[in-house]
């Protein structure tokens, strides 16, 4: 593995209860991006979340750049959105099969969703298991070291209550990469 | 390698099938399909309960014992079977244990949440099937589990890759499962994806896919620790790509734009060998089809129309889509055809696609074949890429 250092040079955080911030960042992001359609509360927080580390690391977006991937984790917040499609079949059969829910039943939805927003054309990988939003920052790291992206955004949604959720993102770089477009470093990676 | 599928457990048993152009998809019996658009499935008949020494098999989803099928085969065949052995456990799957979460859900319905039974979600989590592994098999390392739709396993297998080639892990069990589940079909179905009638991807008259169920697992390996333990080397994974559609939540970029960039980047870090096989995602939708084609195209073509002939066929027509296990099933499939130097049928071919316009294998032959690219693409705009190449 080359011995590269890895900084850290934009951070985002949102809260599913900040309504009114979610909706000021998403009416910004619509006027940017010209994306119009949040489903769920867990995909308002997350594409929030990450325009705020983008913004904050000085990334343009929609950044159509496939050197950008997104490495995302989830915990158990996804069961909220399983157990509504759940219901829906089993109390109304195949018309409760709702293809707009079905989608978002597979955790990548979300993943899928920021990069379709933000235009992330590079690898875009989500793991679905508790603790894994500090598993895909080590492999984020591993795919910079190894030559596979050049920039990663990664993080991830936790539950914090039924319908509750915190969203956590940083763009990870190479340090001389950073130094070289003038970016802050706030930390390097140091496991 | 270690393999269950419709059409039975074992690599040798879906090798032999395969090559045959045996189809084993049916009506579906584990739930009332009655209702829906399409009603074939490729299911596992008959009892798929993995004998287990350290679980209790009763409170494992189907999951894990297919999952324990193909790891016990896989680590048979590598001789790998022993207990404090370090590994990197990399797995994909969208559905992880569902069976038993939609038959809480149930309960939920039938006797209200304080009477359903919590021992049914012991084995529902999507990480929960990793670590019934450790536990079985003695194992002990760290693990990731990936679900990236359709395109899960083969990133866990390329994952496991980059781990073993940069040498953080002398030895890594990668692969996937899936199970079938109403819920899926139920959802598939709502989309229109399914087809009432057989499966025949790249034809101008395909209707959609039909869904399956499985594990694939390869014990990849780094190979002076392979060579030094004499364990028997299949082949070598050499390339790996990974890219996003950005496009949209079900339907692929039209382009293919996301799909061929995994594919070249898995081609460069291959050192471009000569593809003697593509072994395509090829789910039988107008959509994923077209677009696999035009990939295809874009990578391989010298502009001239036509002039792909390197042979490409899908074997879901055979043993369906097994969603999350698709690429790594297929992978074990792939890995069959190179070190027996031989295509596999896309069955069910009648009607050429002119815009699907490409090289595809209507009889299974044998050909001598160098290297193998494998794709496997996911709702969300998901593309991987493995190649394997010949081990001389």
């Amino acid at each position: 593995m080359k011995t590269m250092e890895i900084v850290v040079t934009g951070m985002g955080y949102s809260y599913s209860d900040d309504h009114t911030i979610i909706e000021e960042t998403l009416n910004s992001i619509r006027q940017r991006t010209g994306k119009t359609r949040f489903i769920h509360d867990i995909e308002k927080s997350a594409v929030t979340a990450v325009s705020f580390a983008l913004d904050d690391a000085g990334i343009a977006f929609p950044s159509g750049r496939d050197d950008i991937g997104l490495f995302m984790g989830i915990d158990d917040s996804v069961e909220d959105v399983k157990d509504d499609f759940f219901m829906g079949v089993l109390g109304n059969g195949i018309y409760g099969a709702s293809p707009l829910m079905f989608p978002f039943t597979s955790p990548n939805a979300f993943s899928a969703q920021i990069t379709i927003v933000f235009d992330i054309r590079g690898e875009c990988v989500l793991t679905p298991v508790n603790y894994s939003c500090e598993d895909v920052i080590e492999y984020a790291a591993m795919c910079i070291r190894n030559g596979y992206t050049k920039t990663a955004v990664s993080g991830g949604v936790l539950s914090r209550g039924t319908n509750v959720y915190e969203a956590e993102f940083f763009v990870l770089e190479d340090a001389q990469a950073a130094k070289d477009r003038g970016a802050k470093a706030y930390c390097r990676l140091t496991k | 390698m270690g393999i269950i599928t419709s059409h039975g457990a074992g690599v040798e048993a879906n090798w032999e099938k395969i090559k045959a152009g045996e189809s084993s998809v049916g009506e579906i019996t584990a739930f009332d399909a009655s209702p829906f658009r399409g009603r074939l499935g490729a299911e596992i008949r008959g009892d798929t309960h993995a004998p287990v020494s350290r679980l209790r098999a009763g409170r494992l989803d189907r999951a894990s014992h297919l999952l324990i099928y193909a790891v016990r085969e896989a680590l048979g065949l590598a001789g790998l079977i022993k207990p404090g052995i370090d590994v990197f456990l990399s797995l994909g799957t969208t559905l992880g244990g569902m069976l038993s979460g939609a038959a809480f859900h149930r309960e939920v319905i039938e006797k209200g949440i304080s009477r359903a039974r919590i021992s049914k979600t012991l084995d529902y989590l999507a990480h929960y099937q990793a670590l019934n592994l450790f536990r079985e098999f003695g194992l002990t390392g760290d693990y990731a589990v990936f679900s990236d739709a359709c395109a899960s396993s083969a990133n866990a297998i390329g994952h496991a890759f980059g781990l073993v080639s940069s040498g953080r892990y002398d030895v890594a069990i990668a692969g996937g499962y899936d199970t079938m589940s109403e819920f899926t079909f139920a959802g598939f179905n709502s989309l229109m994806a399914v087809t009432p009638e057989i499966c025949r991807p790249f034809d101008k008259n395909r209707t959609g896919l039909i869904l399956g169920e499985g594990a694939g697992i390869l014990a990849i390996e780094e190979l002076g620790h392979a060579i030094r333990r004499n364990a028997r080397v299949y082949c070598e994974i050499t390339g790996y790509g990974v890219a996003s559609d950005a496009y949209h939540m079900t339907s692929p970029n039209p382009g293919g734009e996301g799909a061929a960039n995994a594919m070249a980047m898995a081609l460069k870090e291959a050192g471009f060998p000569d593809i003697g096989y593509i072994n395509a995602h090829g789910t039988a939708t107008k959509y994923n089809d077209l677009m696999e084609a035009r990939a295809i195209t874009k990578v391989f073509s010298s502009g001239n129309k036509g002039d792909v002939d390197i042979p490409v066929s899908s074997i879901k027509p055979m043993i369906g889509h097994l969603l999350g296990a698709a690429g790594a099933v297929e992978a074990v499939v792939s890995v069959a055809a190179l070190i027996g130097n031989y295509l596999p049928a896309n069955i069910n071919y009648l009607t050429p696609d002119p815009d699907c316009n490409l090289s595809i294998v209507t009889v299974g032959r044998a050909a001598e074949i160098r290297a193998v690219l494998s794709n496997s693409f996911g709702f969300g705009g998901s593309n991987a890429t493995l190649i394997f190449g010949e081990y001389r």
